[in-house]
Order: C-alpha cells, then structure tokens, then sequence
C-alpha cells in the first residue's frame, strides 16, 4: 500500500468513528504539558487532534513527502511553532533527535487483521527509543479474532473467478494461487456469515511486545448449517479506555476484515467442532488452517506466487552477494553525488557506460532522478 | 546407505512445498526458513509423498539417471540426511 500521496490517506481522514476513538483517548492521555508523537502521521490529523486537545508540541514523524501537505494545513490552523516535522523512518530518526522525551505515541500501525503491513515493528523501535518510561501508547493493546465465514460472493469474486476459460484460454492453474492469497472483504458489498461466534486468537500488548507475529489455535464450535470457503480475520484496539473494533458486524471504519480463503469450500453443520490455526511470522507469510473431522484444509500466502530457488537464494542471510550490472551503475552514480555533477550529467555518464541498462537518456535521468530522491542529501529532514 | 531399503518417510506437516519447473522451495512453518530442491531432491521430495521406500527411491532414480548406482544411493542419503535433519520428513512408523 502506497501512501506518497495525499488521496491515499482519504478514507482514514474520513474515518469519523476511528478520529472520535482517537480524539477521546488522547484527551484522556494529555495535559497541557504533554508532549505527543504522531507516528507515521501522514497528514498529520491525529497531531492536529492532540494539539486540539491541548497537546503542548507534537512531533509528527512520517517517511513519505505526504508530510509536506501536513506543514501546510499546519500553517493553516497557526500551530506551525507547536508541531517538529521529521520525515524520515522512524528506525532512521537517532536517539536524543528530540528535546523532550515524548510523553504519547499516537499511531495508525495496525493493518487489516492486525498485522498486514507490517507496521507494528516500527511502533516498538519508537517506544523502545523514544517513549518516557511512563508514556502512553495510543492504542495500547490488540486482539485479533477469526471465525470460520460463509462467504459465497467473496469466494467467487477472489478463487472461484479464476476457474475456466478467460480471453480463449483455460486459466485454472492460477487457481491455487488465488486460493492462498489473503483478500480484503468488505461486509457492506459481500455476504458474510459467520459459521460460530468468532473466537480470540491473540492479544498484543503494545507497551512490552517485542514482535509482531501470530502463531495460535482456536477450536469453535459451529453455531449454523452452511458453507465454509475460509476464515475471517480482524482486529479491536484498545484507545484508552475504549475498544474499538473492526469486526465484520461493527459499525464500519476504514479497515476491513481480512479473508483466508479455502482451496474447496467445506460443507458445516451446527455443533460440528471446527479446529482453527493461523501463523504469521513478523515479514513473513499468513498459513492458515481449518479441520472439521476428515476434512482439513491448509492454505498459505507462501503458495499465493511462484517462487524460484534464485529468488530464495537471493533472501538468504548467508548469501554472499555479486553485485550486478544495474548495482554498478548506482554504484557509479553515487560517487558522482558530489555537489559538482547535475543530475543530467550524472545520466549521460551512465548512458555512456551501461548503455545495455539504459536504452535511452530519459531512462537513465528516470533512474538518476530516483536516486536522487532515495539518496541524495536533503531528501528528508 | 545411512537409511535401509524399506525405510519410509512422511513429509512433516509443518512443511509447505511450492514446485516451479524442476525445482522445489519449501518453507518450514515450525523454523519459518526456507529450503530448496534441485532436480534430484525434488524428484526424491516427491516420492517421499507417494510413499515410496528408499530403496524405491533409489531405483526410481537409478532409471531417470544415467549414473552409477553407488553415486545415487550416496545423493540420495545426503538429501534424506539433510531433509532429516531440518525436520523437513519424519520416518514413517509402520504398523
């Protein structure tokens, strides 16, 4: 998910009912003397509540060039003296980069099903680094919940679309590879039932967890007859004193249920016993599994693309690396960074020595400019 | 051979095999690492799933390879070992 842009952050803007859990909580959490981190700010609204609210500063870290639009609305409001802009990762931001310690983070971390995207690891490094000892964290807590789901539109939009003939030909060997694909459902569009009452599957605590990850259990029992093409996964956060939840039958946010799908759908009765599991290493893939007596089904983002052992080769810790013919010209071009070359010139070299990367002086300006952007000095505060 | 003709394995159900072309990658859900299969180890993983014996094995690959019998009973029990050993097949009891 990209989020360079201002109109990527829209449907979180406009999440009311998300901005008013979190407005509650910060009031909640602050005094005039409170010091906020808004984490992964975008633009900034969450900052702009705290201070709101009576926030005394807000530091609003974020990587993206979003933060720019943040600076102006900062303008806007007169508080521009009352927020720090740091766009930058916030596992690049050193130690002591701030004059006060923070008193709060605030932040938008949790992805569908708690742990799409990845960015819960982030949160940690900013609290392990940056957070008073007695800080607060907004949210503080998660609990991720799964049932098994009765979902025949969503199955036939995700897996079974991918069944028969397209453009004259047969694709059904790309079936599988849909079937271990995760999928957002979206419970105002698609017919969810739920099979049994959802069951807890894991609880983060925000304040001491060290990783992001899911390895667990559930056993439910079925509470209807019906069809289970797969699970359904979603999360609640804890806001101060109130959870807000992202369950399929909450009031709607931005966030969406997340669906694991099964390879063939499995026909349930009331009180069959159902055996959950799904495991998802932090950065690594989401198995998810189901058993109703003979039946058992065991599905994985693993199996969701086509995977060579070069490309697993190329992961490994132990891999000693070759660098190549696009590596060299970075290689070249960042000694060119020198404050005596333009970007032009910088390309036209390139073009000249690694005429098979570059077919043409656009392209290797593309790649310079790119570069330019990743690595040249001033790209972030 | 390290293992005896009659010995089955069974593939461990924490193991997740994707096959492209002639190759296998595997991830273990239990390490969550990575393993891959070369031609050889891939031809070896499948048999293991049709439940062939390791002398089967041995045989299956004696008639896909033109090479000695010796050399293929020794990659045979170096990719076993290593499977073996990352927990990747587990023997199977027989009754």
């Amino acid at each position: 998910m990209s989020y360079g842009h201002p109109a990527d952050h829209r449907n979180m803007l406009l999440d009311a009912r998300r901005n008013g859990f979190y407005r509650n909580a910060i009031r909640q959490a602050i005094d005039a003397n409170s010091v906020v981190m808004d984490l992964g700010a975008g633009l900034g609204v969450l900052g702009f509540i705290a201070l709101d609210e009576g926030a005394a500063h807000v530091v609003m870290v974020e990587p993206t060039p979003v933060l720019e639009a943040a600076r102006l609305l900062a303008r806007d409001l007169g508080v521009e003296d009352r927020v720090t802009f740091v766009q930058k990762q916030i596992e690049r931001v050193p130690a002591g980069r701030f004059e006060q310690e923070i008193d709060v983070i605030v932040s938008v971390f949790t992805g569908n099903f708690l742990l799409g995207e990845d960015l819960l690891p982030s949160l940690f490094d900013a609290r392990d680094r940056f957070l008073k000892p007695s800080g607060v964290m907004l949210p503080d807590r998660a609990i991720m919940e799964v049932a098994p789901v009765d979902a025949p539109t969503l199955y036939a939009e995700t897996v079974e679309s991918w069944t028969g003939e397209t453009a004259g030909f047969d694709v059904s060997r790309f079936r599988e590879y849909a079937a271990n694909s995760v999928a957002p459902a979206d419970p105002a569009r698609h017919d969810l039932t739920m099979l049994a009452e959802p069951a807890p599957l894991k609880e983060l605590d925000f304040a001491t967890t060290a990783t992001a990850d899911c390895d667990a259990t559930a056993t439910v029992d079925a509470t209807r007859d019906g069809t289970c093409h797969g699970l359904l996964g979603w999360f609640q956060i804890r806001l101060g004193d109130a959870w807000l939840s992202t369950a399929p039958d909450a009031p709607r946010t931005h966030w969406v249920p997340l669906f694991l799908p099964f390879s063939a759908p499995v026909a349930v009765k009331a009180g069959d016993r159902l055996d959950l599991a799904v495991t998802r290493p932090q950065h690594g893939e989401w198995t998810w599994r189901f058993s109703r007596g003979p039946d058992h089904r065991r599905q994985s983002t693993f199996l969701s693309r086509p995977m060579s052992q070069a490309g697993l080769r190329l992961r490994s810790p132990g891999y000693r690396p070759l660098v190549n013919q696009d590596g060299r010209a970075l290689g070249e071009a960042l000694t060119l960074f020198d404050g005596g070359h333009t970007a032009e010139e910088i390309a036209q070299r390139l073009r000249a020595t690694y005429p098979g990367q570059f077919s043409s002086e656009r392209i290797a300006l593309d790649a310079v400019k790119s570069w330019v952007a990743r690595y040249g000095d001033g790209a972030e505060d | 051979m390290k293992y005896p003709a009659d010995q089955r394995f069974r593939l461990s159900p924490e193991a997740i095999a994707q096959q492209v072309n002639d190759e296998t990658v595997i991830m273990d859900l239990g390490s969550e690492q990575y393993f891959g299969l070369n031609d050889t180890g891939t031809r070896i993983w499948r048999l293991i799933e049709r439940e062939a014996t390791v002398g089967e094995i041995v045989d299956a690959l004696v008639s896909s390879f033109d090479v000695p019998r010796s050399r293929l009973e020794s990659d045979c029990d170096a990719i076993l070992t290593e499977l073996d050993s990352a927990g990747l097949i587990l023997p199977r009891e027989e009754p």
